[in-house]
């Protein structure tokens, strides 16, 4: 049986699935190419098994950061969760995996544990190059599949049927990248722990994987709506194709991290993607308020986890 | 397979329309060159119900292709692209009839010196309908080929309004045109003329429709 202590990485995997299945599937869905229920039964079935698939190597590096208890993997994942509500409520863009390494830096430090600073460089090497991998690529994947396109000279029904299956297509790849990526950060510090069951046994991990995955499907079933539409919105002032190259771009790049092992933003890694369009097409898609707004974002979102987690160890 | 047989079904309705709105304004023109040669009678009555029934009929397609559009359960996105286009088509059949209809309702009689002026304006406007019903039709077929119908229809819209102004004032300065008769056919010529009007708009929707979509 799983201790009850590790419903807190259910909540966060919840938080987690609630917030990113809009970096998925939200212009999809605001701008009526697919529908809601379609997109949350693929990101469901997809983002699982990515994580089954795919998580492996995050939970790895979770496991090495540091060592934890299930007391400690608990806290972790709550000061986490609290981290990201209240960078949410701030409107300011947030990545639960900052949050998490942020509240694994805070509970070492309260408990004058174990960390692994080392490791700590590749981690924020990795969300440094989230949004710039996704600004390269979305660099490269636009001019060569936009020739590509053209060569077929669509008129507009074919077009318009072409690209909802492309974003299908990316989504699908989104929520298996998705799920790959971000399992370690629900599950990553509990597996650690030893919550579900001896650390190195394949059960264990492919319990930790599953748990992980499910949950974050669970986020995006039940409430994902309100949030796909509103983050929709915003990115589907972008033409259909432009979203598509933006989400293909999210899912190259957090998948490729995934390999890495190192968990990063999916939210990141779209607003990387945007400015990346922008560029190719000589036009303006993002603001310096944004950018300064991202920057404020990913400095604040691990110190928000580190602090929570240090005063709740403390308490 | 289905989503072929989809679009055909609706691409077929849409160049149905356009037969269609083609016959209602091949009727005015028919009508309205009849009536400037032989004035009003019961001849000009039989355009007159021609061209209502073309209308009705559009109306009719318009309706179908509505319920289509639905019943297909296409992409939201073509649906509203193609409900608007043939939302603004539809007004130059609407004209069509409404033209006939008020030469029929006022009894006008086309001063002899403005009657070349008026077939050169109908045909202007004419020709302006039948390049957009071509643009039309290019969005589904070349896409390429709107830019150089669009530019078509600007120029027709340009000569149309310099000579709805040529007219009006020929109009206002003829001493042989009673002052009530002139306000009717001042009417007269900016209905002829809002044809083209309506051709340069849709052009517009249709470009911007083709736009939306280069990649």
């Amino acid at each position: 049986m799983f201790s009850l202590k590790v419903l807190t990485g259910g909540l966060l995997g919840w938080s987690l699935g609630t917030n990113d299945a809009a970096n998925i599937f939200g212009t999809a869905v605001s701008s009526q190419m697919v529908r809601w229920k379609t997109a949350v039964t693929l990101i469901a079935i997809f983002t699982t098994i990515g994580a089954v698939i795919g998580g492996s190597e995050g939970l790895e590096t979770y496991s090495k950061l540091s060592n934890q208890t299930l007391d400690t993997a608990s806290t972790i994942c709550l000061a986490a969760a609290l981290a990201v509500t209240a960078m949410t409520l701030l409107r300011l863009p947030v990545s639960t995996s900052q949050a998490v390494v942020g509240a694994i830096i805070g509970v070492s430090l309260a408990q004058n544990g174990i960390f692994e600073w080392s490791k700590l460089y590749k981690v924020v090497l990795c969300w440094v190059g989230t949004p710039v991998g996704a600004a390269i690529l979305s660099m490269i994947f636009y001019p060569l599949l936009a020739r590509l396109i053209r060569r077929l000279n669509l008129h507009f029904f074919t077009y318009d049927y072409l690209m909802r299956t492309l974003l299908i297509i990316a989504g699908i790849y989104g929520a298996y990248a998705l799920g790959a990526n971000n399992v370690a950060n629900v599950t990553g510090v509990f597996y650690k722990a030893g919550a579900f069951g001896k650390v190195g046994l394949e059960n264990s991990k492919f319990a930790a994987l599953l748990f992980g995955g499910i949950t974050i499907s669970a986020g995006a079933v039940t409430f994902s709506k309100t949030i796909m539409m509103s983050v929709g919105k915003s990115i589907v002032k972008l033409d259909s194709f432009s979203a598509f190259i933006a989400v293909l771009s999210e899912a190259v790049v957090v998948h490729i991290y995934s390999l890495i092992g190192v968990p990063v933003s999916t939210s990141q890694a779209v607003v990387g993607a945007i400015p990346g369009i922008g560029i190719i097409k000589g036009m303006k898609t993002v603001s310096f308020s944004s950018l300064f707004k991202i920057m404020i974002g990913w400095i604040m979102t691990p110190i928000v986890g580190l602090v929570i987690a240090y005063t709740l160890l403390g308490i | 397979m289905v989503f072929w047989k989809k679009n055909n079904i609706v691409i077929d309705m849409v160049e149905e329309y356009l037969q269609k709105a083609e016959e209602c304004v091949g009727l005015l023109k028919i009508g309205f060159t009849h009536y400037l040669k032989k004035g009003l009678g019961t001849e000009f009555d039989a355009f007159i119900e021609k061209t209502h029934k073309a209308e009705s009929s559009c109306d009719d397609i318009k309706i179908k292709i509505e319920s289509a559009m639905y019943e297909k359960s296409l992409i939201p996105e073509s649906r509203g692209d193609i409900l608007s286009l043939i939302e603004s088509i539809d007004q130059i059949p609407n004209n069509a009839e409404h033209i006939l209809y008020s030469i029929e309702t006022q009894f006008l009689e086309t001063p002899t010196e403005i009657k070349d002026k008026l077939e050169q304006l109908l045909n202007i406007n004419i020709n302006a309908f039948y390049e957009l019903t071509r643009a039309a039709r290019a969005l589904f077929k070349d896409t390429s080929k709107i830019q150089t119908i669009s530019n078509n229809i600007d120029k027709e819209e340009s000569a149309s309004d310099y000579l709805e102004r040529t007219i009006i004032r020929y109009i206002f300065s003829s001493e042989n045109i009673a002052p009530d008769q002139r306000i009717l056919f001042k009417e007269l010529v900016g209905k002829l003329g809002s044809i083209s009007d309506n051709c340069e708009k849709t052009a517009d929707t249709i470009a911007i429709i083709a736009v939306k979509r280069i990649v």
